[in-house]
């Protein structure tokens, strides 16, 4: 069974002068002890997948999916006591920008301390709880690679560096054993030695503790190495999803192929000085979607049936959305 | 009938547009907009508007009630007051005065502050920083205690009272305007115009200004209601206005004294400088809220 | 931390150094002889006068006459009065502790109901009862307090005669003035009847405390709303939440800390402005506390008396706010976002 179960999720925003569908029929699955990457230019909706996945979404934003559920329970119809209790202990969610995302008044060792659910902690006297709960602070602070724990423990947000406050953020999810990580673009801005750190310590911890992994990004050097599926969104719509593997030897979808060749490692030897191939045009608004398929007005390959949403086909555990995948002819 | 396809042209309206639709969005701060116009109307145009000279007294009529009571006539709107004065024309001039004056003082409040403000902002250095902690300790000063100093110094009268709260108004200018441009002068928009050969001088007026408009409207509310609430204090303890000056403090005062035969001599003054700050209170809110709903749209 | 402190101390003298420069020059800029505002006695003649001058180094240099001036100063020789002619040591003393009992009363009722009106409105802003009490607060707000206090005098004493009119306990109690405070007062002295003294001081209190209440517990709610808005929509907020803490936790833990550090700066506006009501509230109800007896001093144009006043109250609120400025660096870790906090 799946760990994160997600069918046909629709995101809809009221701004209050027009009803946005900011995410479109979404699907997503994320098995136990898989890495799955989550694929998408800047504005194509990621970060909305994870906020309505932790389901702190305002007033305004209206979820509507055939099937939203963990580990067989669904999300959208249980309580929000037990949501939480899930959020708790089974998922942790890493925010982009970590200083933003810690209380600027408290010092991060009380921080991580809170987020440690009580059933983790040993001892029955509260002295022997504190203590505990401090040790396993500390020894989770040590897993991330922060060697100085005493100095960064007591400091203030404001105070530690972006990329100890990265780990930390990942500390914090990690400190109540959860059985899924969802990082939303956890290594931005972070120089490749520590990049490359923090992705080595997700892989291990996958492999170790077959800890579900939902990685979202648009970095895509980053995931090829260590994913083991991927969906590919654009505009808020899921336009490729498969093994990583299938999907770099073969792409089904022209976003798909055109994100591969974009990235100087993908693409097979190109000729000195030469242009890298990209799509023409920019990501859309999201107060002027194209109707139908969202990709429609840049990709090369688009003709008059795109004005309809392509619907979903699955070849082997590869599914795509085009009308005219690239393993078939353009007519 | 042929289908015409009309595409809707995207509106982009300017900033102060943006701003001036989400304030109307608001009813209230319409309504409170229009009872500030009507404060305007009679600062400006109480002569022409008021039926009697505000200090005509007509002994033969003493404390009539407003011409809703039962003894009251229309003659007089708004009753008159123990020496025979009509009650509606003093208050339209004492409008005139009070509205007056604070719009004034908050003027020139904020022409000094601002300069002030803005050379302490753009100059730094531990020197300025001692200033700073110097006048935000003064900034505590109570307006009262100022312009009693004041008045012992200059002695009672509207002018006196004037100064006082001018100098009671001016710190909270220096000190938003010093933080703010402070804060301006640390972004990279004005390191640009400064690499671009920009003087001082320059960066003000092109670059720090028309950002700071927005800052100024909001605390020039602010000032204006406090300004309103200080001068009528002034003028009900008598150090500020004197008899026979229309002041709506001043008229409250001098209603006291038949308060309990004639309540509308202490009502209507009251209800008017309520209804004076309400309506500059009611605006301001509903600019900082515009100006907050374009900034976060 | 000794540093800080250090820094303040600086602050502190050099802020009351200044001030007793200020009160200094009084002297001269008020229309009067110098050796009246100086001393509070009027010579009769030009022996007296020219007495007067040496005794009091009036004839010696300015830094002289200054250093001279805050020596008296901090021997408790501050003159006395033009009209009364008592020491004005023993007015003042009088006067000031009635003005803080006042303003503290005013100000605990401010905090108690103010603070948590405001978090009760701004955690569910927008909606109906936060409309409410956002109008009710802006209301309460505009208007002015001498009227209110007149409008409270004329219901509440003459009307209804529930409570009392004037001044801070019923002239049968005897009750001497040992620290000034009524409360403790009345707690000292011993040949009253105690209960009955201290419900008949609460009655007089009452009306006062709740004019200058009404207007500043408005302003408290209105900062407070604004904050706890403010903070609500933060990005910690969000994450504290998909963190999976509970709403009580969210709210005591993180939200009430982030909301209620940025308004300490703002009390210090709100006790000047307490301080100013209570001054002109004191005169229509004959409260004897210092803004009173200002204010009668400028009536009648006792400069000697108005210059000690102003030193003494603005020592006073200076002191006060200097201790929350203080306060508010030691309990806050991250000063940056001291700047700008709105209404």
């Amino acid at each position: 069974m799946p760990l994160l179960d997600i069918k046909n999720l629709t995101l809809e925003i009221n701004t209050g002068t027009q009803v946005i569908k900011a995410l479109d029929k979404i699907n997503l699955t994320v098995n136990s002890g898989e890495i799955r990457a989550l694929v998408g230019e800047s504005g194509s909706g990621k970060s909305l997948i994870v906020q309505a996945i932790s389901g702190a979404t305002p007033p305004n934003w209206s979820i509507t999916a055939d099937r939203m559920s963990w580990n067989g329970n669904n999300l959208l119809s249980m309580s929000e006591q037990k949501r939480r209790q899930i959020l708790r202990k089974d998922i942790g969610v890493v925010f982009q920008h970590a200083i933003a995302s810690l209380d600027p008044s408290v010092t991060l060792g009380e921080q991580l301390e809170e987020s440690l659910p009580d059933q983790l902690i040993e001892g029955s006297w509260f002295w022997q709880r504190a203590q505990s709960r401090r040790k396993v602070v500390i020894n989770t602070v040590h897993k991330v690679g922060i060697k100085d724990h005493e100095q960064y423990l007591r400091a203030y947000p404001h105070q530690i560096p972006t990329d100890i406050g990265q780990k930390l953020m990942l500390a914090m999810a990690l400190i109540s054993q959860p059985k899924m990580l969802i990082a939303d673009d956890p290594t931005r801005g972070m120089e490749t030695t520590t990049k490359v750190q923090v992705l080595k310590l997700l892989s291990r911890l996958n492999q170790t503790r077959s800890l579900g992994i939902l990685f979202v990004s648009h970095d895509l050097l980053a995931i090829a190495s260590m994913s083991h599926s991927m969906t590919v969104l654009y505009c808020g719509q899921t336009v490729e999803s498969g093994k990583m593997k299938h999907i770099r030897k073969r792409p089904l979808h022209p976003y798909t192929k055109a994100l591969m060749d974009s990235a100087p490692s993908f693409s097979k030897d190109l000729p000195p000085k030469s242009q890298l191939p990209t799509l023409a045009g920019t990501i859309p608004t999201l107060q002027h979607l194209p109707i139908g398929c969202r990709l429609g007005p840049r990709c090369p390959r688009a003709q008059r049936a795109c004005v309809n949403v392509p619907a979903v086909r699955k070849i082997h555990d590869h599914s795509y959305s085009c009308h005219f995948p690239l393993h078939r002819d353009k007519v | 009938m042929s289908r015409f396809s009309l595409y809707d042209d995207e509106a982009h309206p300017s900033p102060w547009q943006h701003t001036w639709r989400a304030f109307k969005s608001s009813h209230i701060a319409l309504v409170g907009l229009a009872v500030l116009l009507l404060f305007v109307f009679f600062a400006f145009f109480a002569p022409l508007v008021a039926p009697y000279n505000p200090t005509y007294q007509n002994t033969e009529a003493l404390l009539i009630p407003p011409s809703w009571a039962p003894n009251g006539s229309i003659a007089h709107l708004f009753g008159t007051d123990a020496l025979g004065r009509d009650l509606f024309s003093r208050i339209l001039y004492g409008c005139r005065v009070t509205f007056g004056t604070s719009l004034l003082v908050v003027i020139i409040a904020m022409l000094v502050g601002v300069t002030i403000g803005t050379i302490a902002g753009m100059l730094s250095g531990v020197r300025s920083s001692v200033v700073n902690h110097l006048l935000d300790a003064l900034m505590a000063i109570p307006t009262l205690l100022i312009a009693i100093i004041i008045v012992g110094i200059l002695g009672s009268g509207l002018v006196n009272s004037m100064w006082a709260i001018t100098l009671a108004l001016i710190p909270q200018f220096v000190h938003h305007t010093r933080s703010f441009v402070r804060g301006e002068m640390k972004k990279d928009y004005i390191q640009s115009s400064t690499l671009d050969g920009a003087s001082n001088l320059q960066l003000f007026y092109y670059s720090i200004l028309p950002n700071m408009i927005e800052m100024l409207v909001v605390q020039g509310t602010l000032a204006l209601s406090i300004a309103v609430i200080d001068i009528s204090a002034l003028g009900f303890l008598n150090l500020g206005a004197q008899a026979p000056l229309p002041e709506l403090g001043a008229i409250l005062a001098t209603g006291l004294d038949a308060g309990y035969l004639a309540p509308w001599n202490i009502a209507i003054p009251g209800v008017s400088i309520f209804l004076m700050v309400l309506s500059i209170t009611i605006v301001g809110d509903g600019l900082r809220s515009a100006l907050r709903k374009r900034v976060n749209r | 931390m000794i540093r800080i402190l250090s820094r303040y101390a600086i602050l502190f003298s050099l802020t009351l150094l200044s001030l007793c420069a200020l009160s200094f020059s009084l002297i001269y800029l008020f229309p009067a002889e110098p050796v009246t505002t100086l001393t509070g006695i009027t010579p009769q003649n030009l022996m007296q006068h020219e007495a007067l001058m040496n005794q009091y180094h009036l004839n010696n240099s300015i830094i002289v006459q200054f250093a001279d001036y805050l020596s008296e100063l901090f021997a408790g020789n501050w003159g006395v009065s033009l009209i009364s002619g008592q020491p004005l040591s023993e007015e003042i003393m009088l006067a000031l502790p009635a003005t803080i009992e006042l303003s503290a009363c005013a100000m605990f009722i401010v905090i108690v109901v103010g603070i948590p009106l405001g978090c009760y409105s701004g955690l569910r802003a927008y909606s109906t009862t936060d409309f409410t009490i956002n109008s009710i607060s802006v209301t309460a707000y505009s208007v002015p307090v001498f009227w209110l206090a007149v409008l409270f005098i004329l219901t509440f004493s003459l009307q209804f005669g529930w409570l009392p009119l004037s001044g801070r306990i019923n002239l049968l109690f005897d009750i001497p003035p040992k620290t000034g405070f009524l409360m403790i007062d009345i707690l000292l002295a011993d040949n009253v009847d105690r209960a009955a003294a201290f419900s008949d001081a609460l009655l007089h209190l009452i009306l006062p405390v709740l004019s200058i209440a009404c207007i500043s517990t408005a302003s408290m709610i209105r900062i407070t709303r604004r904050s706890i808005i403010d903070v609500l929509n933060k990005p910690f907020i969000i994450a504290a939440r998909s963190k999976g803490l509970s709403s009580k936790q969210i709210f005591f833990r993180h939200v009430l800390r982030n909301a209620l550090l940025p308004i300490l700066p703002l009390m210090a506006m709100q006790i000047t402005t307490l301080i100013t009501n209570a001054m002109i509230v004191e005169t229509l109800f004959s409260w004897p506390g210092i803004g009173n007896w200002l204010i009668q001093a400028i009536y009648q144009r006792d400069y000697s008396a108005l210059r000690m006043g102003m030193l003494a109250v603005s020592t006073l609120v200076v002191m006060i706010t200097i201790a929350i400025d203080l306060f508010n660096r030691l309990i806050d870790p991250s000063r940056e976002k001291y700047e700008s906090v709105t209404i």
